[in-house]
């Protein structure tokens, strides 16, 4: 019982309160440029989401049953990234063979996914930080489920600010900045989400 | 090889201002929004993305004829990941403070968009000379508006700069401009990032529109003036 | 694509492949030893934080061939200090322990005479570290009353660690 409590505070705790975009800082290149529709947003949330939990399930076990005993960790790095470029392919050819149309809106970002920090990120400070197989699931669920909610609100509020009378500079990219760091600083009101548990 | 004199410098001198990588192509966003907390931080950065980037695409360039055509990226993203693993076990060597700072951003240079970009946009269609100078623009272009970023972010974060806490064989020195207790030090959290980058990019986009307008009222005005002229010839007939 | 062309790509990649894990592999037996120097230095200079600049290190023990040897899930090496006409002045603990968050490795200093003197942190791979470094670590820093320190602070997962590992060199210290 304890441990799933701490599974699910660990997935809450990497979701809100130290969110992987607005505190991290890693998936800022796709949060920036895919979420001026909604539609499109959703849809690269959940192909990162698929690609971060599978590249967790194949990076941990790699780098401590193959990397590990062979003395040969700091290869983990090219590992990696071959594994994720991979993924990326065979995800790719997946979406494309059951929904064309999926494929057809993702366009070119979804070979941006292998240069999205966020994959990179989260499978790298796993076993930098030295986590148990379920603790790297937990961190890597909470934190494709952070991007996800992340940048479907962001797009929301993005769709109306096309419309809204920015002043001339401002237009575009600088007032999303500005709305990501109110966002930012609205999380950091979490902090004490847990009362003083976390 | 049909060259005008000035290619080479326009070649350095684009990274820097015109196509700077991170105000005006917005790529490689995550490392500046995370390491840009201190100054020291923010050069350590620069310096080693500009050495990855150099060797990268020195050597993207080298190979360019042998590497055949579909397996030219996961060619490139292996040439650079050994890079940026070299880089990584020679600053946890020499420069550990600045290894435990950066922390997992090291690493995350293999997936800096510019990186890639650079080697399958010039590097893989130029000679060694010409990525040798592209990179170096582009290094210091980044390094550049990395230092920009952070000059503001430490300055209005903790009211001054501390010089020597990265690098050490700097003796340590901290400079403190705006009194204690009068700095904001919401810049020095994620959402100060965000603001200070936003307020670039806006005075950025402000400069750039009133150049436009000036330029726009300019040729108003020569228009204007050619159909006084036009006029005035017509009517002295 | 017919064979010839599948021939010379493979060769292609397999040749940069096998270039690149030499050139990593150079690397790292360039740097490995300087790398384990630093982590020495990394722990003389955690002792003199705690224990003023004028100690040294005596001698250096696993906790199972020292005098202090038992059953302890968190330590590892027991550094006994001296100052520089080589009077004892406290003994020093690594210890290391990882909880959901990530791993901690610290030096916890005791003094001759039992009594606890400070900490020093050497790796914090925690994910919210720089909390636990404010909130937690600074307090209980040349604090002899660090059992009042709270340790719901904000990372309390970490901070709880912490505690729970000077609590055991305190155990090992009174045997």
């Amino acid at each position: 019982m304890n441990i799933f409590i701490s599974f699910i505070l660990a997935i809450l705790s990497s979701m809100l309160i130290d969110n992987v975009v607005l505190s991290r800082f890693y998936g800022i290149c796709p949060f920036l440029g895919v979420s001026k529709k909604v539609n499109s947003s959703f849809g690269m949330g959940l192909a990162v989401t698929f690609v971060i939990i599978l590249a967790t399930l194949i990076c941990w076990p790699l780098y401590n049953y193959v990397l590990l005993p062979a003395g040969i960790q700091y290869l983990d790095t090219v590992a990696y990234i071959l594994v994720i470029a991979s993924l990326v392919q065979l995800v790719g050819l997946f979406i494309k063979k059951f929904s064309p149309s999926l494929y057809k809106s993702l366009g070119i970002y979804l070979p941006l996914i292998t240069t999205n920090c966020a994959v990179l990120g989260v499978a790298q400070s796993n076993t930098d930080q030295g986590l148990t197989f379920l603790n790297s699931i937990a961190n890597a669920v909470g934190t494709s489920l952070g991007f996800l909610l992340i940048i479907v609100v962001f797009s929301t509020i993005r769709v109306r600010l096309e419309s809204a009378n920015t002043p001339k500079a401002f237009k575009g990219l600088p007032i999303a900045l500005i709305t990501a760091a109110i966002m930012a600083i609205a999380l950091m009101g979490l902090q004490g989400l847990f009362q003083g548990l976390i | 090889m049909k060259r005008n004199k000035g290619y080479t410098k326009a070649n350095f001198l684009k990274g820097i201002l015109i196509e700077n990588p991170l105000f005006v192509s917005i790529l490689g966003t995550c490392p500046a929004l995370a390491t840009t907390k201190s100054i020291e931080a923010a050069i350590g950065m620069g310096l080693l993305f500009t050495f990855v980037l150099i060797c990268s695409n020195i050597l993207v360039s080298l190979l360019r004829k042998l590497i055949p055509e579909e397996v030219r990226t996961p060619a490139y993203i292996v040439i650079i990941a050994t890079f940026v693993t070299i880089v990584k076990m020679l600053t946890q060597a020499f420069l550990p403070e600045l290894y435990s700072t950066l922390g997992v951003f090291i690493s995350l240079i293999v997936v800096n968009c510019i990186v890639l970009g650079r080697a399958e946009a010039y590097a893989s269609k130029n000679n060694v000379f010409d990525s040798l100078i592209d990179a170096l623009g582009m290094g210091l272009g980044y390094m550049v508006a990395l230092f920009t970023m952070a000059f503001f972010r430490e300055l209005l974060g903790t009211g001054g700069f501390t010089f020597g806490k990265i690098f050490t064989f700097i003796p340590t020195y901290k400079l403190q401009i705006i009194p204690k207790g009068y700095e904001i030090k919401l810049f020095q959290n994620p959402a100060g990032a965000f603001i200070v980058f936003g307020l670039i990019l806006a005075t950025i986009a402000c400069i750039k529109n009133r150049k436009e307008a000036y330029k726009a009222y300019l040729d108003k005005q020569e228009k204007i003036r050619k159909a006084q002229e036009a006029k005035n010839v017509g009517g002295n007939k | 694509m017919d064979k010839k062309h599948l021939i010379i790509t493979s060769i292609t990649l397999g040749v940069i492949a096998a270039s690149s894990a030499l050139l990593i592999g150079v690397t790292n037996l360039i740097t490995k030893d300087k790398i384990s120097q630093n982590e020495k230095e990394k722990i003389v200079s955690g002792i003199k934080a705690i224990f003023g600049n004028e100690s040294k290190i005596k001698e250096e023990s696993p906790i199972n061939e020292s005098i202090f040897a038992g059953e302890y899930k968190y330590i590892n090496y027991v550094y006994t200090i001296s100052d520089n006409s080589d009077v004892l002045i406290g003994y020093a603990f690594k210890t290391s322990g990882s909880n959901n968050f990530g791993k901690i490795t610290m030096l916890v200093g005791y003094t001759s005479t039992k009594i606890y003197k400070s900490v020093y942190m050497i790796s914090d791979e925690q994910t919210f570290a720089s909390t636990l470094e404010d909130e937690y670590v600074t307090k209980i820093t040349d604090n002899p009353d660090y059992q009042d320190v709270d340790v719901h602070c904000g990372a309390t997962y970490g901070a709880t660690l912490v505690k729970e590992m000077i609590d055991e060199v305190k155990g090992a210290v009174n045997k």
